[in-house]
C-alpha cells in the first residue's frame, strides 16, 4: 500500500510540474517531492511491513540504495534549480526536466525494491525512457546524438537481458520459474540442468545490464550521455542509475552463487571488471573533456566493484560500502562540473584553469572530492579498496592485483594532472575578462555530500555496518 | 497450423532482408504481427477474457496496427527516402539471413526439450538475429527501428515457446515499455530529421575520444 501511495504521489507531482509552468509552482512541487521522498525513505526503514507487496519486497540492499538515492535526490534537485537559474531556462523545459526527474527517481526506487525479475526489467527499461529525456535537455546536436545512442543501445541491451531472463527458465530446474521472485528462488535449491543455456543467459543478462551499471562492454553510451547531460543529470547517471545496474546484476549473481557454476560466474565478473578498469585507464590518459574524465572514473570504480563481487569474501562488504561512498563523492564532482561549464564556457580541459582563484571554497571542495574519489586517505575508498585487494590476494590473484595497481597508478596520474590543471593553472584570459563569480552557497550541498562520504568512510555507523552485512549474508554463508 | 504461421514468419524475414523498398518492410511488419497473433491465439490453453485481451492488444493492436501505422506516418512526415541503401548487397543480405536461420536451427536442435519446441526456438532466434543484422547492416535510422521491432517480435515468440507463465499485469508492463520506447524513438527521429539533412547514422559522429 505504501509503495502505491508513493508512486501515485510522485506521478501526480510529475504531471503537476509538467502542466503548471510557473516558477513558484515548480519550487513547491520540488520541495513536496523532497518531503515525499524523505518520508518514504524514513517509513521504509522503520515500518518495512508497509511496503511488502506482491512484486516488491524490502530488504537490506534496497534500504541502503534507496537511502543513498534519497540523499542525492535532494542535492540533485537543489543543483538543478541552480543550473536552471544560471541558464535562465524557460519554464517549458524546466517542466519536462523536473517531471522526468521525479519519474526517474520513482522508477529507480521501484527497481531497488522489486522482487519479481520481470518487474525489475520493466523498471530498468523505464529508467532508460526517463533518463533519455533528461540527457536531451540542452537540445543541441551533441545532446541529440548522445541521447539517440544511449537510448537505442540501452534498449537493445536490455532486450538482451530479457532474452537472458527468458532462457533462465529453460536452464534451471525451478518449475517454469513459476513465481519469478528473487525471494522464493533464493529459498529453494536451484539446480542448473542445462549448463550451456545457463551460461548464455547469464552472459546476456550481464551484458544487458552493463549499460546501466557502466561496465564493459556497453559502457560507451554511458560516457557519451555523461558528456552532454546537465551536471545534476550526470550525477544521477553516475550514482543511482549505476546502482540500479549493480543491484540488478548483484541479485542475479546472488541467485546462482551456490550452484555448480558459481566459479564460472565469478570468472566472468572478473574479466568484465578488469576490462572495464583497462578501458578506463586507456581513455583517461587521452581524454580532453572533464566530464568524460569523471565519467571514466565511474567506469573505473564500477570495474573495481565487479572485481570485488568476483573475488568475494570480505570484498562483498567492501563493495557495498564502496558504492555508497562513491555515490556521494561522484555526485559532488558532477555537480561542480556544471559550475565549470558556466565559468569556462567549454568542456575541454585546455580551456580551463585557475578555478581555485575564482572560487576558493569550490577549489578546496574539488581538491577534497578528488582525494576521496582517488582513495587517498582519509578517504573511505582507501579502506574498501584495501579490502578488495586483500580478497584478491586471498583468492590467489596476486598477479592480477599487481596489474590492477599499475592501472590505478596511471588513473591517479591522469585524473590528478587534469584536475590540477583545472584548479591551479592560470585563469584563461577570455574567462578573466568576464569576471565570473561563484556564490559560496552553491557549494553547500556538495560540502554536505563530501562530509557525509568522509564520515561514512572513516567511521561507519554501527547500523550501517549491520545492514551491509545483512545485505551480503546470503553470499557468505 | 501454428507451424504454418511460424514458417510464414520465417519467410517474412527473408523478404525483409532483400527488399529494397521501405514500405514493403513496414508491410511485412504487419504480416509478422498477424502471424504472432495467430500463434498466440492458437497456443492459448484456456481462453479467458483477460488473457485474450492482453494477447490481442500485444500482437494485433500494437504490432500489426499501431506501430506500422506510426512508422509510415514518420516516413511521410520526415520525407524519408523510400529506398533502402544497405552497406551490403541484397544477395549477401539474403545469404547472411539464411546462415543466421541455419544457425538458429542448429541452436534450436541443441536446446530443444520438453519445454522448448524446435520450430518456435528457430523462428525466435532467427527473428532476434535478423533484427540485429538489420541494425548493423543498414545506415538509416528508420531501418534501425524496424530492426528493433523484428528483434522484439523474436523475443515475443521466444516467450511463447517457453510457455509464458508471467502474470498478465507484468506482461502488460513489458508491453507498455516497448510501446513507449518506440514512440520515443519516433520523437527523437523527428528531432534528428530536423537537425540533419538526412537520417543516416553516419552523421552521428561528434562524440568520441
Amino acid at each position: 500500500m505504501g509503495l502505491l501511495i508513493y508512486i501515485i504521489a510522485v506521478f501526480g507531482l510529475a504531471t503537476f510540474v509538467f502542466f503548471v509552468r510557473k516558477q513558484t509552482a515548480q519550487y513547491i512541487a520540488a520541495s513536496v517531492f523532497c518531503v515525499v521522498q524523505l518520508t518514504f525513505n524514513y517509513l521504509l526503514i522503520v515500518r518495512k511491513d508497509l511496503f511488502n507487496e506482491i512484486f516488491f519486497r524490502v530488504d537490506a540492499l534496497s534500504i541502503i540504495f534507496i537511502s543513498v538515492l534519497s540523499i542525492t535526490s535532494v542535492t540533485t534537485i537543489i543543483n538543478s534549480f541552480v543550473y536552471f537559474n544560471h541558464r535562465r531556462e524557460n519554464y517549458f523545459r524546466r517542466g519536462i526536466y523536473l517531471a522526468s526527474l521525479f519519474m526517474l527517481f520513482a522508477c529507480m526506487c521501484g527497481a531497488f525494491l522489486s522482487d519479481n525479475i520481470n518487474i525489475l526489467w520493466i523498471l530498468a527499461e523505464a529508467t532508460t525512457l526517463c533518463i533519455s529525456m533528461l540527457i536531451y535537455h540542452e537540445r543541441n546536436e551533441e545532446a541529440l546524438e548522445a541521447t539517440w545512442k544511449y537510448f537505442f543501445v540501452s534498449t537493445i541491451g536490455l532486450s538482451f537481458s530479457f532474452i537472458g531472463i527468458l532462457l533462465l527458465n529453460a536452464a534451471t530446474n525451478v518449475s517454469g520459474f513459476s513465481s519469478l521472485t528473487f525471494s522464493s528462488l533464493m529459498s529453494e535449491k536451484i539446480l542448473i540442468t542445462n549448463q550451456f543455456l545457463f551460461q548464455v543467459s547469464f552472459l546476456l543478462i550481464v551484458i544487458g545490464f552493463s549499460v546501466k551499471m557502466g561496465v564493459f562492454p556497453l559502457h560507451t553510451v554511458c560516457i557519451d550521455a555523461h558528456s552532454v547531460a546537465p551536471g545534476p543529470v550526470s550525477a544521477i547517471i553516475s550514482t543511482s542509475l549505476m546502482n540500479v545496474g549493480f543491484v540488478s546484476v548483484f541479485r542475479f549473481y546472488q541467485l546462482f552463487a551456490h550452484t555448480s557454476l558459481s566459479n564460472w560466474m565469478s570468472h566472468v565478473m572478473l574479466i568484465i571488471g578488469v576490462l572495464s578498469l583497462l578501458v578506463a585507464t586507456v581513455y583517461m590518459l587521452k581524454v580532453d573533456n572533464y566530464k568524460r574524465l569523471i565519467a571514466y572514473s565511474s567506469i573505473e570504480h564500477m570495474g573495481l566493484i565487479t572485481i570485488g563481487i568476483a573475488v568475494g569474501g570480505i570484498a562483498y562488504f567492501a563493495v557495498i560500502l564502496h558504492l555508497i561512498i562513491h555515490s556521494f563523492t561522484k555526485a559532488g564532482l558532477f555537480y561542480q562540473t556544471s559550475q565549470f561549464v558556466r565559468i569556462f564556457k567549454s568542456k575541454h580541459i585546455e580551456d580551463t584553469g585557475g578555478y581555485f582563484k575564482i572560487s576558493p571554497s569550490g577549489g578546496i571542495l574539488m581538491l577534497f572530492l578528488f582525494l576521496v574519489i582517488m582513495g587517498i586517505p582519509p578517504s573511505g575508498l582507501f579502506f574498501t579498496k584495501l579490502m578488495i585487494f586483500q580478497s584478491l590476494i586471498n583468492s590467489g590473484y596476486l598477479w592480477l592485483l599487481i596489474i590492477m595497481l599499475v592501472l590505478l597508478v596511471f588513473i591517479l596520474w591522469a585524473f590528478g594532472k587534469n584536475i590540477f590543471h583545472i584548479l591551479f593553472l592560470k585563469v584563461p584570459p577570455a574567462v578573466q575578462e568576464c569576471k565570473p563569480k561563484v556564490s559560496f552557497w552553491e557549494n553547500i550541498p556538495q560540502y554536505f555530500l563530501l562530509i557525509l562520504g568522509l564520515f561514512i568512510g572513516l567511521n561507519p555507523p554501527v547500523f550501517l555496518v549491520n545492514i551491509i552485512n545483512e545485505a551480503v549474508q546470503y553470499l557468505i554463508k | 497450423m501454428t507451424n504454418l504461421l511460424t514458417i510464414i514468419f520465417l519467410i517474412s524475414l527473408f523478404y525483409i532482408a532483400v527488399s529494397g523498398r521501405l514500405f514493403v518492410c513496414i508491410n511485412l511488419l504487419i504480416v509478422q504481427g498477424l502471424m504472432l497473433f495467430g500463434i498466440a491465439f492458437l497456443s492459448l490453453r484456456e481462453i479467458n477474457i483477460i488473457n485474450l485481451l492482453v494477447v490481442l492488444t500485444e500482437t494485433l493492436l500494437f504490432k500489426a496496427i499501431i506501430l506500422p501505422y506510426y512508422i509510415k506516418k514518420m516516413v511521410i512526415k520526415n520525407k524519408i527516402k523510400r529506398q533502402v541503401s544497405p552497406f551490403i548487397s541484397g544477395f549477401s543480405s539474403l545469404l547472411t539471413v539464411s546462415i543466421l536461420i541455419i544457425l538458429s536451427f542448429v541452436l534450436g536442435i541443441y536446446l530443444q526439450n520438453a519445454q522448448l519446441k524446435l520450430i518456435y526456438i528457430t523462428a525466435a532466434f532467427s527473428g532476434i538475429m535478423t533484427g540485429l543484422f538489420l541494425i548493423v547492416s543498414r545506415k538509416e535510422i528508420i531501418q534501425h527501428i524496424i530492426g528493433y521491432i523484428i528483434l522484439e517480435n523474436g523475443i515475443v515468440l521466444l516467450s511463447f515457446s517457453l510457455g509464458n507463465k508471467t502474470p498478465m499485469a507484468v506482461n502488460a508492463g513489458i508491453l507498455l515499455d516497448i510501446l513507449i520506447s518506440i514512440l520515443l524513438f519516433g520523437l527523437f527521429m523527428n528531432k534528428i530529421a530536423k537537425t540533419y539533412k538526412d537520417l543516416d547514422i553516419d552523421q552521428l559522429n561528434k562524440l568520441s575520444d
